[in-house]
C-alpha cells in the first residue's frame, strides 16, 4: 500500500480514530490494534509471505531473552546464531535466484529459478531486528521487553516497509511509558506528512517521467538532456525517498511517538563522510555500529580503516540489490570515504571560509550526482554512455528547447535545488511557524497539497524507490 | 476541541471534499484554472500485485458447449507486428517463424510506447496502410502496469482495436514481473479471451534490468505464443509451425523512439 494513495489515507484516518479511542483506555490494546493493522498492511503487501515477520519476531525475541542469561562465548554464540537466522530469510529472498542464474551461467546448466517475490519491507525489519539483538548484546539497551512490545516494534506500520530503521533504545522507552501526544508533536507530525506529499506525490512522481526516458535510452538525448535527466535523479531520489520517511516519522508523531530524522539536508554536505551522516541516517548509522566498529573502525590505522570502509559500504550495495550497479557504487563510495578519512588532517588546514565551502559543496555534490548514475543505469554501458554524451555530444543549442518544451520540470528543479540549500534554521522556523499556526491554516495548507497532488497526478503510481530494496 | 478530533479532521475534510468532487457532475473552475478531479476508479481499482482471479466455468455446462472450431488460414499472412520494448525478442523470433510458414512480416517497435500513445497518434494507421497487414500481433502495456486510470486505457484500447480495422489480431499480455494494477486483466476484456495470450503466469528469465526477458527466454515465449495461436478454438488460426532453422530474410523493421 503506497502512502500517497487515495486508499491509504482513508484507512489511516479510520485507523487514527479508532486508535484515539483506544489510547486512553489500556496499553495493551493500544499495542494490539496496532500490531494487528500493521501485520494487515503486511499481508496486504506479501500475502503468505508476511508470515516471515512474526516468524522471525518470535525466533529473534526468545534466542535474545534466552541469551540474556549468558556471558562470554555463549553470549556471542547467541548473536551469531541469531544474526544468521534473521539474515537467512532476507538472502534466501533476495539472492537465490540470483545464485542459481549465477550457477546455470558457470556450469551452463538449466537449474529452474525459484517462483519467489521479495516481501515487501524484509530489508529494514531484519536490521531493526539484528540491532535489537545487537544492542542486548553490548548491553547498549537493557530494557525487559514482552513478545507484545517486541513484534509492535517490529511490524510497526509506518516503518515497515522503507524504513527508517528505528533502535530500540528510541523506541521502546516511548511505548513503555507512553506520554500523551503533545500538540507541538501532533502538529510536527502533521508538518512532516504535508512535506511528505509534497515531496513525493508532486514533486518526485512529476520528474520522474523525463529521467527514466534518459536512463532508458542515454543515445536518444543531447549531452545536456542527460545532464538534466541526471540532475533529476539526484533531486529525484532524495525526494522520493526522503518524502516518504517524513510521512513515516510524521504518521509515528500522531501515534504519540518521536522517531529521529532520516535525511538532514544532505546536498549541503561539504565532504563525503557529512553526506552519510546527513543521508539515510538510520541506514548508514546501522552500518557503522554494527559493521564498520565491529570490523575495527578507524582504531587499528589508516590502511584497516580505508579497507573497513569499502568493505562496510560494499555490504551497503549488496542491501541495495544484487546487481553489479549497486555494489559499484557502493565501492564507489567506499573508496570516496577511505580517501577522505585519510586527506582528513590535511584538509583540516584549508582556511574555513565561505568560498572553500562553496567549492567543498560543488565537489561533494559532482561526486555524488556521478554516483548517482551508476546507482540508477541498468548496466554500466549505460552508465558511461551518458558520461560520453554529457562530454562529447553537449549541443548547447538544445538548452532554449528544452526551456521551452519542459518549463514546469525545469521550475521544479529550480525550486528543489533552492530548497536543498536552504539553511535548517530557517526551515526549522517554518516548521515552528506551522505548528504554532491557527487550524484553519493547517486545514487549508494539507488541502491545498492534496489537490496539488491530484493536479500533478501523471495517472502512474511510481512505487516509492526503496520499497524495492 | 480534542486535540485528536482537531487532527483527524484536518486529514479527513480534505479527503471527503476530493471524494466527494469526484462523484459530483459539477467541475469547479478557480479564475484561469479548472479544479482537476481525482479518478476514483483508478485509484480504487486493484492494487498492484493483485491478479484478477477468473471465474472457473462449470464443467458440465462447458463440456456440453460446442466449441466452433475454425480452420487454419494455410495463406501465406502479411503480418503486422506492434509492440514496445517487450516485443523487440519476440519478433526477432517471429521472423524466424515468418520465413518457415512463408508470411511477410513487418516489425515496429516504439520505444516507452503506451496505448495512449498509440490511440492519439497516426503511427498505427501510417503501418497499416504502408502493409496494409491480413493479420496483426500487438504486444502493448509493458510501460502501463502500474497504471491507476484504467479507463481512459480501456478507450484507447478500443481505439486502437478500431483502427485494425477487419484484420484477424492477437494481443499478447505482458508477463509480469511485480504484478499490475488490473492492465493485463483489462486488455483481456477488451480484446477477448480468445485473442489474448495471457503471459502473466510465464516464468521467464530477465535481462539485467530483471524486467525484459533475455532474447532465449524471448524465443521460448514465442514459441508458447506460436502454439496456442493453432489450438483447435483460435478465432482465426494461421501457419505457424515450429522453425527448425534461424531466419535468413530480413524482415522489415522501424523502430520509434521515445516521445520527448
Amino acid at each position: 500500500m503506497i502512502f500517497t494513495s487515495i486508499q491509504f489515507w482513508a484507512v489511516f484516518v479510520v485507523f487514527l480514530t479508532i486508535f484515539a479511542l483506544l489510547r486512553r483506555s489500556t496499553r495493551t490494546g493500544m499495542m494490539l490494534y496496532v500490531t494487528i493493522v500493521s501485520l494487515g498492511f503486511f499481508y496486504f503487501a506479501n500475502g503468505w509471505l508476511m508470515q516471515t515477520l512474526p516468524i522471525t519476531a518470535l525466533i529473534s525475541w526468545s534466542l535474545t531473552k534466552a541469551m540474556r542469561q549468558y556471558n562470554g562465548s555463549k553470549r556471542k554464540a547467541f548473536l551469531t546464531v541469531i544474526v544468521l537466522l534473521d539474515l537467512a530469510p532476507l538472502i534466501f529472498f533476495k539472492y537465490a535466484n540470483i545464485a542459481i542464474s549465477g550457477l546455470n551461467d558457470l556450469l551452463v546448466g538449466n537449474f529452474p529459478v525459484m517462483d519467489i517475490a521479495l516481501p515487501v519491507g524484509i530489508s529494514f525489519y531484519t536490521f531493526q531486528a539484528i540491532s535489537y539483538s545487537a544492542d542486548i548484546y553490548r548491553n547498549r539497551f537493557t530494557m525487559d521487553v514482552d513478545f507484545l512490545e517486541y513484534i509492535f516494534y517490529l511490524s510497526f506500520f509506518p516503518l515497515l516497509f522503507a524504513g527508517p530503521i528505528t533502535r530500540a533504545e528510541t523506541f521502546f522507552p516511548q511505548i513503555r511509558h507512553q506520554q500523551p501526544a503533545s500538540e507541538r508533536l501532533m502538529y510536527y507530525g502533521l508538518w512532516l506528512i504535508i512535506a511528505g506529499i509534497l515531496k513525493k506525490a508532486v514533486v518526485a512522481d512529476y520528474i520522474v517521467q523525463y529521467n527514466n526516458w534518459i536512463f532508458d535510452s542515454p543515445l536518444t538525448y543531447s549531452g545536456f538532456e542527460n545532464l538534466m535527466g541526471l540532475l533529476g535523479f539526484s533531486v529525484q531520489i532524495y525526494l522520493d525517498f526522503s518524502g516518504y520517511t517524513d510521512i513515516s516519522i510524521g504518521m509515528a508523531a500522531l501515534m504519540g511517538i518521536r522517531l529521529r530524522e532520516n535525511f538532514r539536508f544532505p546536498y549541503q554536505s561539504l565532504n563525503v563522510t557529512e553526506f552519510w551522516r546527513r543521508w539515510h541516517i538510520s541506514l548508514s548509522t546501522w552500518f557503522r555500529d554494527y559493521v564498520y566498529i565491529t570490523l575495527g573502525g578507524n582504531k587499528k590505522g589508516k590502511i584497516r580503516t580505508g579497507v573497513n570502509c569499502i568493505v562496510t559500504f560494499l555490504l551497503v550495495g549488496i542491501w541495495h540489490g544484487s546487481s553489479i550497479m549497486f555494489i559499484l557504487w557502493g565501492m564507489l563510495h567506499g573508496m570516496a570515504l577511505a580517501i577522505h578519512k585519510s586527506m582528513q588532517h590535511g584538509l583540516m588546514r584549508i582556511p574555513n571560509t565561505c568560498f572553500t565551502k562553496a567549492l567543498c559543496i560543488l565537489v561533494t555534490g559532482i561526486f555524488i550526482v556521478c554516483s548517482w548514475a551508476v546507482f540508477r543505469s541498468p548496466d554500466i554501458n549505460t552508465a558511461i554512455t551518458i558520461f560520453k554524451q554529457i562530454f562529447t555530444d553537449f549541443r548547447p543549442e538544445s538548452i532554449p528547447a528544452f526551456w521551452t518544451m519542459r518549463p514546469t520540470w525545469l521550475l521544479m528543479m529550480v525550486i528543489c535545488g533552492l530548497m536543498f540549500f536552504i539553511k535548517e534554521r530557517y526551515y526549522n522556523r517554518m516548521m515552528i511557524k506551522f505548528i504554532y499556526s491557527p487550524w484553519l491554516l493547517k486545514l487549508m495548507a494539507f488541502a491545498f497539497v492534496a489537490q496539488l497532488a491530484i493536479e500533478f497526478n501523471t495517472s502512474n503510481i511510481t512505487p516509492f524507490l526503496y520499497y524495492n530494496f | 476541541m480534542n486535540l485528536y478530533a482537531k487532527v483527524i479532521a484536518i486529514l479527513a475534510l480534505p479527503l471527503i471534499f476530493v471524494v466527494a468532487y469526484a462523484l459530483c457532475p459539477i467541475q469547479l473552475p478557480p479564475p484561469g484554472w479548472t479544479l482537476s478531479k481525482l479518478d476514483l476508479k483508478a485509484s480504487l481499482g486493484p492494487s498492484q500485485g493483485e491478479e484478477t482471479v477468473h471465474d472457473v466455468p462449470d464443467s458440465i455446462t462447458h463440456l456440453l458447449q460446442e466449441t466452433e472450431t475454425v480452420s487454419p488460414d494455410t495463406n501465406s499472412q502479411r503480418i503486422l507486428f506492434i509492440g514496445d520494448s517487450m516485443a523487440e525478442g519476440l519478433v526477432r523470433r517471429m521472423s524466424d517463424y515468418a520465413q518457415e510458414n512463408g508470411h511477410f512480416l513487418s516489425r515496429v517497435i516504439w520505444y516507452n510506447s503506451t496505448t495512449t500513445l498509440w490511440a492519439s497518434s497516426d503511427t498505427l494507421q501510417y503501418f497499416i496502410h504502408k502493409y496494409h497487414p491480413t493479420f496483426i500481433m500487438a504486444c502493448i502495456g509493458g510501460n502501463e502496469q502500474f497504471v491507476k486510470d484504467l479507463h481512459a486505457r480501456e478507450e484507447c484500447i478500443h481505439k486502437i482495436i478500431g483502427t485494425f480495422g477487419d484484420a484477424p489480431f492477437i494481443w499478447i499480455g505482458v508477463p509480469s514481473w511485480k504484478g499490475d494494477t488490473g492492465f493485463n486483466s483489462m486488455v483481456q476484456k477488451c480484446v477477448g479471451e480468445n485473442r489474448f495470450f495471457d503471459s502473466r503466469r510465464l516464468a521467464l528469465r530477465r535481462g539485467s534490468d530483471r524486467v525484459h526477458p533475455t532474447f532465449g527466454a524471448a524465443s521460448l515465449w514465442m514459441d508458447s505464443i506460436a502454439t496456442w495461436m493453432q489450438r483447435p478454438d483460435a478465432p482465426h488460426p494461421i501457419k505457424m509451425q515450429r522453425p527448425a532453422y534461424k531466419a535468413t530474410v530480413k524482415y522489415p523493421l522501424h523502430l520509434l523512439q521515445p516521445v520527448k
